[in-house]
């Protein structure tokens, strides 16, 4: 299982000062933080990927990260990500809408949403703990981040009751269809009707 | 019966929708969010939804229900897309719906959704239901039993739903105000193509939406706003021109939009006539000027006023990220406060207007509690009628640049006496300090009645001096340039009483009448009267006499009529023009470039000038010429300056 986290903040100091000092070497060889972004960045641009594959998620600051990578070095950055299972974090203020692309494995979070103690730290303090790869989107939601794929196969087997064929319901610009994705989330919930997935939302809602 | 909209993302089964398509009552769209989307640089979910509702509504179509489900993104369930875009619906007025019944659809349990949604207390809003019946006969049935909203209803969703601006750039309600503001401002004045990014903002973003909204609600309710200008700064332009006036904005928004609206603004109503009568504060090394510390901010600034030397500046309160957005910041100690008391050090006729989104009053109290001279303050404020608000700004310019104008010239004026008043010697200038000080203080309190006399009082001084009027053996002296002493009257005893007479050859006409000073009022009393002393003064020591003598009796007659205890007039006030009329005359008689250099009046009894020395008026012409050279290293106000700030702690 790979164990580092690659940061890079443009905001130098910023990860520091959030986490502490003594934080951060309790974290120190889980936390790889970096403050010369620019020469990360360069390695993305000559599609030198190995220095990310040690780590198994990348935070990069979403502003440095598209003023500098080009398209066709971030088309192969995601190919080799999801090769390698590399998971990805941007961040940036200027991110209104928090948004996790389960295809790609990418979280776009705002700065401040990601500097929280009950997101940041605990998500570090997880990864520390477990030797289970942590999913981004306890970045988001915390304990309840297994809700998106709980409503979602919620659903899909509503729609799959009431006679709707799910590999008819194709998504062109996903290149997926609904019972692909219903079977990615059975994948990750572990439940395979209706029932019992409106049962686990109870009994996850009343943790809540 | 008009149609329903239903809007979808492969949530509904395909017989639902074949149902649905064959209903001539029934609209169903495809509403999704790509992922891809997501990777444009900037991207805002709020303006995607936004532009594809403007298509989608394009036809202004008044829908009697909209149907969606909580959720219409496929990735991202726990976002519940689905209530963003009915919230978008709900208060965006150009798509014509706002007021439409909204139901949502799916197989959630809606009070999860509630719990679990940021947005959840919509679903408990007027005209809002949930179903998890989901077919096109239920979506029509429940549509036939669905009233729009009305006025009621409508404010109690806004009570119910609260927002919050889900940008790190709105955090505070400093930033919310200060982008709301530039944009109903500048939509007020016609620029919005020039600050496009705040227009994309405030169109698009859900928050804002909520905030206009609010606003309409508050503004039917609301006192007329009077926070902007303020009563002290009364003063009328008389015949000042606008137009020449100078402006710095000292604002860390400038470059998002505000530099670009106050210059517009001003273009527009003439207070500025071109682009170098306005000028942002700016860093020079091209970074935003509040990522300086705040002693780097407070030290540019001054720079800048004292090259640009403007007429008004405006002024941001907060200008440092970490000193002035910390709570526990005492307001003495906002980067904007501490400007504005170095500017009411430097010159007091500088017009200080202070431009905040804050509305927390301790600040201004202690702005005015400290008399740092602000005079005036414009709220970036989210609640008031644009309209007013932008018309308020001008006026409360075109309000105190003519004030600006006028102390500007009053202090620059006492400047230059102040160094005529050393340079003739330091012991008059030591006696006039308390006339220039308090006679500033008075003019900027606009007590001009009271500001004339004390200047006055220069003259009378000034013509009791014995390097210019002595009186030796009832014969009355002037000195001329080059000390040359000349008896201007002469003091008879008649033989057949103990009448005294004053005799003497120089006479003039002022508005027709010649004065000539023969049996004039006694001499002998201690102190000839100025009204006599001062016009023999004027003719006998300087050039252009019989116009200055002229100004001197006008400017007597002010004195007597608007001034002092016994004044014709109670009402009368002195005007701006008399009073900087007053102040030339006194520049006039103490600089003495304007001496004579041959006297064209025949002197009375004698036949020949007598040079007597003086040695004061010798050491005098020296110390003009290192006086001359020190202004020019000295910053121009610098001497005045000393003299207040002298007083000012000697009155501690």
């Amino acid at each position: 299982m790979k164990e580092r986290i690659l940061f890079l903040d443009n905001i130098v100091n910023r990860p520091l000062n959030y986490l502490g000092r003594s934080n951060l070497s309790e974290f120190e060889n889980l936390v790889n933080y970096q403050t010369d972004i620019d020469k990360y960045i360069g390695l993305l641009n000559s599609n030198a990927f190995e220095a990310f594959n040690k780590a198994s998620v990348v935070f990069i600051h979403k502003s440095e990260f598209q003023k500098l990578i080009s398209v066709d070095g971030f088309n192969a950055f995601t190919s080799f990500r999801k090769n390698n299972n590399v998971q990805l974090v941007l961040f940036s203020g200027g991110i209104s809408n928090n948004y996790y692309d389960h295809q790609n494995k990418v979280l776009n979070i705002n700065d401040q949403s990601l500097y929280k103690k009950e997101t940041l730290f605990s998500f570090l303090q997880k990864c520390f703990d477990n030797s289970e790869p942590v999913h981004l989107a306890e970045l988001l939601y915390g304990s309840k981040w297994k809700l998106i794929y709980l409503f979602r196969a919620l659903q899909l087997f509503d729609l799959e009751n009431k006679g709707q064929d799910l590999f008819d319901l194709t998504d062109v610009d996903r290149d997926s269809d609904a019972q692909t994705v219903l079977e990615e989330a059975v994948d990750i919930i572990g439940l395979e009707s209706f029932e019992d997935v409106e049962s686990e939302i109870k009994k996850q809602m009343l943790k809540l | 019966m008009s149609e329903i909209l239903i809007l979808h993302n492969q949530t509904l089964t395909e017989s639902v929708i074949n149902d649905l398509e064959n209903d001539a009552l029934a609209i169903a769209q495809v509403f999704d969010i790509l992922p891809s989307e997501f990777s444009v640089p900037n991207f805002n979910l709020d303006q995607s939804v936004h532009k594809k509702l403007s298509q989608i509504f394009e036809s202004s179509k008044k829908f009697d229900a909209i149907f969606l489900p909580y959720n219409l993104s496929k990735e991202n369930y726990l976002e519940f897309t689905g209530i963003l875009v009915a919230l978008h619906i709900r208060l965006t007025p150009d798509f014509g719906n706002m007021m439409v019944p909204i139901v949502f659809y799916g197989p959630e349990d809606p009070r999860h959704v509630g719990k679990l949604s940021d947005f959840g207390t919509f679903l408990m809003s007027p005209k809002v239901l949930c179903t998890s019946k989901i077919s096109a006969k239920n979506f029509l049935a429940t549509a036939k039993m669905l009233d729009d909203l009305n006025e009621h209803d409508y404010g109690l969703f806004l009570n119910k739903i609260n927002l919050e601006p889900k940008n790190s750039k709105y955090s505070s309600h400093h930033s919310v105000a200060n982008e709301y503001a530039l944009y109903h401002w500048s939509k007020e004045i016609g620029i919005m193509d020039e600050i496009r990014h705040v227009r994309d903002n405030l169109t698009y973003r859900l928050y804002f939406k909520f905030l206009d909204r609010m606003r309409h609600q508050i503004r039917d309710n609301s006192p007329p706003d009077s926070s902007i200008v303020d009563e002290k700064a009364d003063i009328k332009s008389e015949s000042l021109n606008l137009t020449s006036t100078k402006i710095l904005l000292i604002d860390d928004e400038a470059e998002n939009g505000w530099g670009i609206f106050y210059k517009r603004l001003f273009e527009a109503n003439n207070i500025i006539s071109n682009e170098e009568n306005f000028k942002i504060l700016r860093p020079k090394e091209n970074i935003a000027l509040n990522s300086l510390k705040q002693d780097k901010i407070v030290e540019l600034a001054l720079n800048e006023i004292e090259k640009f030397d403007p007429d008004v500046v405006l002024l941001d309160l907060r200008l440092d990220r970490i000193v002035d957005f910390n709570m526990n910041t005492p307001p003495e100690n906002l980067t904007g406060i501490r400007i504005a008391k170095k500017i009411s050090q430097r010159n007091k006729g500088t017009q200080v207007i202070i431009t905040s989104a804050s509305n927390k009053i301790p600040n201004y109290l202690a702005v005015s509690k400290e008399g740092l001279g602000v005079d005036g303050y414009i709220i970036k404020s989210i609640n008031e009628d644009s309209s007013v608000k932008v018309s308020q700004i001008v006026s409360s310019l075109q309000h105190v640049i003519p004030r600006a104008k006028f102390l500007k010239e009053v202090n620059e004026k006492l400047h230059q006496i102040t160094r005529l008043c050393d340079y003739f010697s330091p012991e008059f200038l030591e006696n006039q300090k308390s006339n220039i000080l308090r006679g500033f203080q008075l003019v900027y309190q606009k007590d001009l009645n009271f500001a004339y006399l004390l200047f006055y009082q220069i003259i009378d001084s000034f013509s009791l001096q014995d390097s210019v009027f002595t009186k030796e053996n009832h014969n009355g002296f002037v000195y001329s340039k080059n000390d040359k002493k000349i008896k201007v009257f002469e003091v008879f005893t008649s033989k057949n009483s103990s009448t005294k007479t004053m005799k003497s050859n120089f006479r003039y006409n002022h508005r027709d009448k010649v004065f000539n000073f023969n049996n004039n009022e006694s001499p002998t009393q201690k102190h000839i009267p100025m009204f006599t002393k001062m016009p023999l003064i004027l003719a006998y020591r300087y050039k252009h006499y019989l116009k200055t003598i002229n100004d001197f009796v006008s400017i007597n007659h002010i004195r007597n009529d608007k001034c002092g205890h016994g004044k014709k007039d109670e009402n009368a006030n002195v005007t701006n023009v008399e009073l900087i009329g007053l102040l030339n005359f006194i520049i006039y008689i103490l600089d003495d470039d304007n001496h004579s250099d041959e006297n064209e009046i025949h002197e009375y009894g004698i036949s020949k000038s007598q040079n007597v020395s003086n040695s004061a008026n010798k050491n005098r012409v020296k110390k003009k010429n290192k006086i001359k050279r020190a202004s020019q290293t000295l910053g121009s106000n610098s001497d005045l300056q000393s003299l207040f700030d002298q007083l000012k702690n000697e009155g501690k």
